[in-house]
């Protein structure tokens, strides 16, 4: 496969109190062109850690990322690869720079790579303005002025700046209203089509995922326990994790909820656990999963879905696929 | 429970009003509904709908700008609205709660989750210190901490969000009160959390027979917990109904649009957008509120602000072309 970006074995480690905790334990990840990839799972479970070692906000205690083959842990690629490779963060209200306008941040990254100049690169701002649905003739306006959808599409439009082939979304739609993440998912939508870009999305709204990801991969203690294809996931998942994250998605039409139909909360590592990391809130779980962790290996019928769990090719009700 | 006189509250054409240095800016207007013992009524809108200030007014927290300029908020037959400050306080806590979106905001992070539930009871209460202390921790459990009673001598911060937002319950339902007001109290968890969250609010308003009132931009959540649902646009309630009828035959175009809006699990299709942005609070048009992003709108939508009419089973509708508007 031709992954145009590739991770490989990725360890994230950070040093605390404690000791040092493991917040990524060897993930690997491929990207396609045109690929919309959804790395989704809850809070801490390192999906924000895996998309901040890959633009390198973090450097990796172990691993490989490499974009279109080359290795950016080497200095002299990173610079390089910054130009294909954008991150939009989660956070509309935190991530843009109070005191500049919209124009100076959209064209931040242009300044920095010195591309063009001054009227070359005020005309490019107001094309990625328009490219994003902002009216160009309120830029001079200050991120406090727009709204919250206004101020990722702000976000958007630099990230767009350096003409980038991978944007790393960050749960870019978490902040906003329902109506409002529509507006910007139809945005990534028209965008990934009229600019052939490739998105890793990292969310923890599976609904949201099922309406634009072409892949999915499922994070659970620094782990992926689950990738497949968008429906082959949803219309089959192999995973217990994922079939409790899919049962938790609120549904409309189905009426009001039935409850207790979601296993326990997460209560973070056991000490000295040595098997599966989802056993303890596993409805499947069996004596061996407390001692042998699964690998992530492909289902018996379907190779492009790998899970990592014992009983991999049973079925929801338990019988064999 | 829903013939006349059950209502648990009733909040009765209630307008809020925002004196800002740009001008007056109205954040709700003429909004009616009632909250009724052992049922929920979900609040859906998008930010800016007045949603959230019309339950800080309903609960006279409302910030030092804002004021309510007319109606009533009706509770055990008295007017809650201009009551003193100290009476208002001794309602809020022991008979009327609420619960909001960010449970590090609402708790203290000085002092034990223990200590916070403890002060709950004692300040509406008649109990002695150590009764209040046991009951803190029978309510840690009730709410589901596994261990209530190491988990009491915990700070905010020890605690996971999902566990944060059961102790923000547990001090909220403490004195068993009749109203809980919950403001998004789901949105900034994971969606396993959350689901075990609204079981939690179900569970505990069987048991106290508690009048809620959810509020939240996500009709999906909504739909999971509400009996009956209002939703908001620009200030005014433009529906409400039984949640059924809201949900699968929704008659004001505002609601169809944010049906539209959410992600339906299987359809594997993008959601609809709503095109265009609600009226500024600022400069608000004498007709329909909605008209400019309307499809269905005609001039007549422009003459006036189209009254919240009742539109058989159960429901009120502000449209005049509610009847054509297609299922």
């Amino acid at each position: 496969m031709s992954a145009l970006l590739a991770i490989d074995g990725l360890v994230q480690e950070f040093r605390g109190r404690g000791g040092s905790v493991r917040a990524v334990d060897g993930v690997s990840l491929a990207l396609a062109p045109g690929d919309v990839l959804a790395l989704v799972g809850e809070s801490g479970c390192g999906k924000t850690t895996v998309a901040r070692a890959i633009v390198g906000l973090l450097r990796p205690s172990a691993g490989r990322i490499r974009l279109d083959g080359e290795d950016l842990s080497a200095q002299r690629t990173r610079a390089a690869s910054t130009r294909r490779l954008q991150m939009v963060f989660q956070d509309p209200f935190g991530s843009l720079d109070p005191r500049l306008s919209a124009r100076t941040i959209i064209g931040e990254p242009l300044a920095i790579h010195r591309l063009g100049d001054r009227s070359a690169r005020r005309a490019r701002v107001g094309a990625l303005a328009e490219a994003v649905g902002l009216d160009p003739a309120q830029l001079g306006r200050r991120p406090r002025a727009f709204s919250g959808g206004q101020r990722q599409r702000i976000a958007i439009a630099r990230a767009l700046a350096l003409d980038p082939a991978i944007l790393i979304l960050d749960e870019p739609l978490s902040a906003l209203d329902v109506s409002i993440q529509a507006q910007v998912l139809q945005l990534l939508l028209e965008l990934r089509r009229a600019r052939g870009l490739t998105y890793l999305f990292i969310s923890h709204d599976l609904a949201v995922v099922e309406a634009i990801a072409t892949r999915v991969a499922v994070m659970y203690a620094g782990r992926i326990v689950e990738e497949a294809p968008r429906d082959r996931l949803f219309d089959a998942p192999r995973h217990p994790y994922t079939r409790l994250l899919l049962a938790a998605i609120p549904r409309l039409g189905a009426g009001k909820r039935r409850r207790a139909d979601t296993a326990a909360e997460p209560d973070g590592a056991l000490p000295g656990w040595t098997g599966c990391a989802f056993a303890p809130r596993c409805p499947r779980a069996e004596p061996r999963c407390r001692h042998e962790t699964p690998a992530l290996a492909p289902v018996r019928d379907a190779p492009d879905q790998r899970a990592a769990c014992h009983f991999r090719d049973e079925r929801a009700d338990g019988a064999a696929a | 429970m829903t013939q006349p006189g059950a209502a648990a509250l009733a909040v009765d054409d209630l307008s809020v009003e925002f004196d800002l240095p740009g001008g007056r800016l109205v954040a709700v207007e003429n909004v009616s509904y009632r909250l009724e013992p052992g049922r929920t009524l979900g609040v859906v809108g998008e930010s800016g709908s007045g949603k959230s200030i019309g339950a800080l007014a309903v609960l006279g927290l409302l910030p030092p700008a804002a004021a309510i300029t007319r109606g009533r908020v009706l509770w055990r037959g008295r007017d809650l609205v201009g009551l003193e400050a100290a009476a208002l306080r001794a309602i809020r806590g022991r008979h009327l709660s609420m619960v909001f979106q960010d449970p590090m905001g609402a708790l203290n992070p000085a002092m034990t989750v223990g200590a916070q539930v403890a002060e709950s009871l004692l300040l509406h209460q008649p109990v002695s210190a150590r009764a209040a202390r046991d009951g803190a921790v029978a309510w840690l459990g009730r709410v589901g901490l596994p261990e209530p009673g190491r988990q009491a001598g915990f700070y905010p911060h020890e605690l996971s969000g999902g566990m944060r937002q059961r102790v923000t319950i547990a001090v909220a339902l403490a004195c068993r009160p009749e109203i809980l007001i919950a403001d998004e109290p789901t949105t900034a968890l994971d969606v396993t959390v959350q689901a075990r969250i609204l079981d939690l609010l179900l569970d505990l308003q069987d048991e106290l027979g508690l009048a809620l009132q959810f509020i939240s931009h996500n009709l999906a959540v909504v739909s999971e917990i509400a009996d009956a649902i209002a939703v908001m646009y620009a200030g005014t309630i433009v529906e409400l109904g039984p949640a059924e009828h809201l949900l699968e035959d929704p008659r004001h175009p505002y609601t169809r649009a944010l049906l539209a809006a959410v992600p339906r699990p299987g359809t594997r299709t993008p959601p609809r957008a709503i095109p265009g942005a609600p009226p500024a609070g600022t400069a608000r048009p004498a007709g329909c509120l909605y008209e400019a992003r309307c499809p269905l709108a005609i001039a007549a939508c422009r003459a006036r602000r189209p009254p919240l009419d009742r539109f058989g089973d159960g429901r009120r509708v502000a449209c005049i072309r509610a009847a054509e508007v297609a299922a």
